[in-house]
């Protein structure tokens, strides 16, 4: 197990490595930033001067290695337009998104498990049938549109809840839903197939006869040994989950690192885009390197092995 | 030791409807276990066997697969007549069944202390945990499973083949059934540890006169085993009866020809003997007798109506043509 | 797949026909002009409702031009971001993943670990931080379609030439000192082309959605164009008052993405059904 860690452990450092030259670059897809914070009556002195301020004048690689060192001084630069620095800004709306992705991915395990095993059990079935077609559709909506159905149904045309803003559990609901929605389509298809896998083999047949009841025999041994690829799929939801928060943040005026970035992006703030992107693949990063941890542990072939 | 019939199974069918035709897995199949007695049934694969047992236990693979007629008494109950909750009570604790694959039949993610304890919490409801783990201690030792305490907390991938044989044999005793069936337990595992399992299997026979059911392709362990044998093909048993008489007289020509099958030591044959031909194909089963097209004594009237089934002289029958003389 | 396992795919090609037609033939039968605006009309409602008009069956927007017509345009520019894009992934996917799985070792390594940290990234976010910096536009949706959807091609891709890798009449032709690339071109690239096509009808499908919600957000096509994530984020402010504008839109992307998927579902099955444990 140790080793295990510990080379997961690595690859995660490695790819954080990755990842911040890929932001890093990607920002800079278009030439610097300069010509987009001057305004249009600047001459070419202030050019170079904003430049050298915001040290672009060096040579990409050292931009980066001056970015890397900050990094790890935990500087993440100044928030062009809040003139904050960058962590400071994040932190404030980050509680936000977490508190959306994790409601929306409690509902998914909490829906989308249970119906994955019952739908496994009552294969060819009417129910199955159905919950396969629920799935497929669920998986074609994109998750703006559905939000916003949602919005009209609920708030516009039912009253029943808030359009938009976060605040107390009325709130949450309807983001959290949809934002979760997804992830239950994933995850109960997942349940669904790895539980069939499992009902296959021989120890299921075996638990059966020795004399357990059914009921036995599909929760304690057979989800079990399915928990195992379902661990797995819930680590790749999460970043589902982070990417959607993104976008129902922007449909619900949700506050959140996602709406932050994107309001980072119309106001031309690239450090806190930036920032804001290489902070929610850390998160990720961390998140799913839990997630292979947890599933070393889950797995007493790789926990002792 | 008193030989009271345990199983007695008549006339069962049992058959599997699929997309491509009718599958007579198990067609018209009849035998009988005393206590304390060993019946082996024997064949090739695909002739029936594990279905008949997974019959006997009613756990015939769903929804393709049924039974379809038959009686399947157990101590005087005909077992096809029970709910799903009474045969789950009889299921294990009555009945016991060891599959094939060791390997597999484990659960890869519980201990093997905590599966032989659920064996014993089956049948034994509600002891306190420490006195089931001493009974489950005492169990593996008695399977000969060497540091039994310290291996309680080990998973199955941690177990060899035939210590996990061993392992299911003690969740076997664990419930002390009436009847085990061993479904060809000794096929994954190396030939020196087949005899220890086999020996192993005797000895609870001797123990609790229990009733014993040994699925094989192997002649040479019926013999060593058994005292009666059914030998099936293509679903049906083709003869029956004491090991020992089929052994000296084999009365049906496809249990010769496994008999010509077994290598022997000393035996100036170069080549190892085969069956001509091969398995039949249960979705277009030949008329007449299944094995009329590998046999080397058919007769014409053996290619229209499958034979009946004739006692024989020292014990049991076989169903062949060749026996019924007024025919030829 | 859904329920039946038929010959045709019936289905799939019930919902993407029309949008194919539309976005290849659309210009030839739109209704009215997608850009004409007419104030005096704007916010009428579908045909069926209370102040609708049969010229507009599904209704008008806020600057009166007619929903129908905006959203047969709209397909047009769907059908070919995500083509380009999903090609471009391709393409690239597809090599990098061959080169993987072909040589391992540190090339391997390498291309592997680029893949993991992209998809490290959220999707969405790390087409936003492309669309930032490139500014908006069609190029730049297909640019970020393909920097998103590259890496689903790689990986796939590479486990499938290590499979292939395997079989005889690989080792064979390595023995008889054939050349690496001509060894990609010709032994191993024909028989990943059934895994790819697959893999690309179901990319198809995510890209739209990636595209419109990437529309939406106002970092691609730009008013007045018609594409179908502008008008949900157009209507959307018309909510209360005309809730047709962004229902029908999401309706026309849910159509099309539903058919590509389960057009995927239905390639994977009829090519390979083992390939359901990949895809």
């Amino acid at each position: 197990m140790r080793r295990y860690a510990i080379k997961r452990i690595l690859l995660g450092i490695v790819t954080i490595i990755v990842v911040s030259i890929i932001v890093f670059f990607a920002s800079r897809l278009s030439g610097d930033v300069v010509h987009l914070l001057l305004p249009d009556d600047a001459t070419k002195e202030d050019e170079i001067r904003l430049r050298a301020k915001l040290g672009l004048d060096k040579p990409i690689p050292i931009q980066y290695l001056v970015f890397v060192k900050n990094l790890t001084q935990g500087d993440f630069g100044e928030s062009i337009r809040y003139r904050l620095p960058v962590v400071e800004v994040i932190l404030k709306r980050l509680p936000g998104t977490l508190e959306l992705a994790s409601a929306a991915f409690l509902l998914s395990i909490v829906f989308g498990v249970p119906l994955g095993v019952i739908s496994a059990t009552r294969r060819d079935s009417a129910s199955d049938k159905a919950g396969k077609i629920f799935a497929l559709i669920g998986q074609s909506m994109p998750s703006f549109w559905l939000g916003i159905m949602a919005i009209l149904v609920f708030s516009v045309w039912l009253q029943l809840l808030p359009t938009s803003g976060r605040g107390d559990m009325e709130h949450l609901i309807l983001p959290a839903t949809t934002l979760g929605w997804f992830s239950v389509a994933s995850i109960m298809r997942i349940t669904r197939s790895a539980m069939l896998d499992t009902m296959d083999s021989d120890f299921i047949k075996m638990a059966r006869l020795k004399g357990n009841s059914e009921r036995i025999v599909v929760w304690k041994h057979g989800l079990r040994n399915a928990l195992i690829p379902v661990v797995s799929m819930a680590g790749i939801q999460l970043a589902q989950l982070l990417g959607g928060a993104v976008i129902i943040e922007a449909v619900f005026g949700w506050p959140g690192l996602g709406s932050l970035i994107l309001e980072a992006v119309y106001g031309r703030d690239y450090t806190l885009v930036q920032s804001g992107v290489l902070l929610t693949s850390m998160i990720f990063i961390s998140l799913n390197l839990i997630v292979d941890l947890l599933y070393g542990f889950i797995d007493p072939r790789i926990r002792y092995g | 030791m008193p030989r009271e019939t345990l199983l007695s199974v008549e006339n069962l069918k049992t058959y599997f409807f699929t997309r491509s035709g009718i599958v007579k897995a198990v067609d018209d199949v009849s035998f009988s276990v005393r206590q304390g007695e060993a019946l082996g049934i024997a064949g090739e694969s695909g002739c029936g066997k594990s279905i008949t047992c997974l019959s006997v236990v009613r756990l015939v693979p769903q929804p393709a697969g049924r039974i379809i007629a038959g009686k399947i008494l157990f101590q005087g109950e005909d077992l096809l007549r029970k709910g799903e909750r009474e045969m789950r009570h009889w299921r294990g604790r009555k009945i016991a069944m060891i599959l094939q694959d060791p390997l597999t039949s484990l659960n890869p993610v519980y201990t093997i202390g905590n599966q032989v304890a659920e064996s014993f919490r089956l049948v034994g409801s509600n002891t306190p945990y420490s006195s089931i783990m001493e009974k489950v201690i005492d169990v593996l030792r008695r399977v000969k499973i060497p540091s039994a305490e310290q291996r309680l907390n080990n998973y199955p991938f941690q177990f060899s083949g035939g210590m996990s044989q061993r392992v299911l044999a003690a969740m076997a005793i664990a419930q002390e059934p009436r009847l085990l069936i061993a479904d060809e337990p000794t096929t994954s595992l190396d030939v020196t540890i087949q005899d220890q399992f086999l020996r192993l299997l005797k000895g609870m026979q001797r123990e609790t006169n229990m009733g014993l059911i040994l699925v094989t392709h192997d002649l040479g362990i019926v013999a060593e085993t058994c005292d009666r044998v059914a030998i099936m093909y293509a679903g049906r048993i083709v003869e029956y009866g004491n090991v020992e008489r089929i052994y000296k007289n084999p009365a049906h020509p496809y249990t010769e020809a496994l008999m010509q099958a077994l290598p022997k030591l000393g035996s100036k044959r170069k080549r190892l003997f085969q069956i001509e031909g091969e398995p039949p194909n249960l979705l277009n089963l030949p008329p007449g007798c299944s094995f009329q097209p590998r046999c080397p004594k058919a007769i014409d009237i053996c290619q229209e109506k499958y034979p009946p089934v004739a006692p024989l002289a020292g014990g049991g029958h076989a169903s062949c043509w060749l026996l019924k003389k007024e025919v030829v | 797949m859904v329920g039946k396992t038929k010959k045709l795919p019936i289905g799939p090609i019930v919902l993407l026909l029309p949008m194919i037609v539309c976005g290849i033939f659309g210009q030839f039968f739109y209704p009215h002009n997608p850009e004409g605006m007419d104030l005096a009309i704007s916010l009428r409602p579908p045909a069926w409702l209370p102040g609708g008009e049969w010229t507009n069956i599904l209704g008008t927007d806020h600057l009166g031009r007619d929903l129908l017509t905006r959203l047969i345009a709209g397909a047009r520019a769907s059908l070919i971001v995500a083509l380009f894009g999903v090609a471009i992934a391709g393409l690239t996917g597809i090599s990098l993943g061959v080169v993987a799985g072909y040589f391992e070792g540190i090339i391997d390594n390498i291309i592997m670990r680029i893949v993991d940290s992209v998809m490290s990234i959220p999707a969405i976010l790390l087409a936003i931080l492309i669309a930032a910096s490139l500014g908006p536009g069609i190029t730049t949706i297909i640019i970020s379609i393909a920097i998103v959807f590259w890496t689903a091609y790689a990986r796939v891709i590479r486990g499938e030439t290590l499979r292939i890798k395997q079989h005889d009449f690989v080792v064979q032709a390595k023995v008889t000192g054939c050349r690496s690339l001509r060894i990609m071109m010709k032994h191993i690239a024909p028989n990943i082309v059934a895994t790819s096509m697959v893999l690309a009808t179901l990319q198809l499908g995510q890209s739209i959605m990636v595209e419109a919600a990437l529309t939406f957000l106002g970092l691609g096509l730009q008013p007045p164009a018609s594409a179908w994530g502008l008008i949900i984020s157009e209507g959307r402010g018309y909510l209360s008052t005309a809730w047709w504008i962004p229902t029908f839109a999401g309706l026309a992307i849910m159509m099309t993405v539903l058919g590509a998927n389960m057009m995927g579902d239905w390639l994977r099955d009829a090519l390979d059904p083992k390939l359901r444990q990949i895809l």
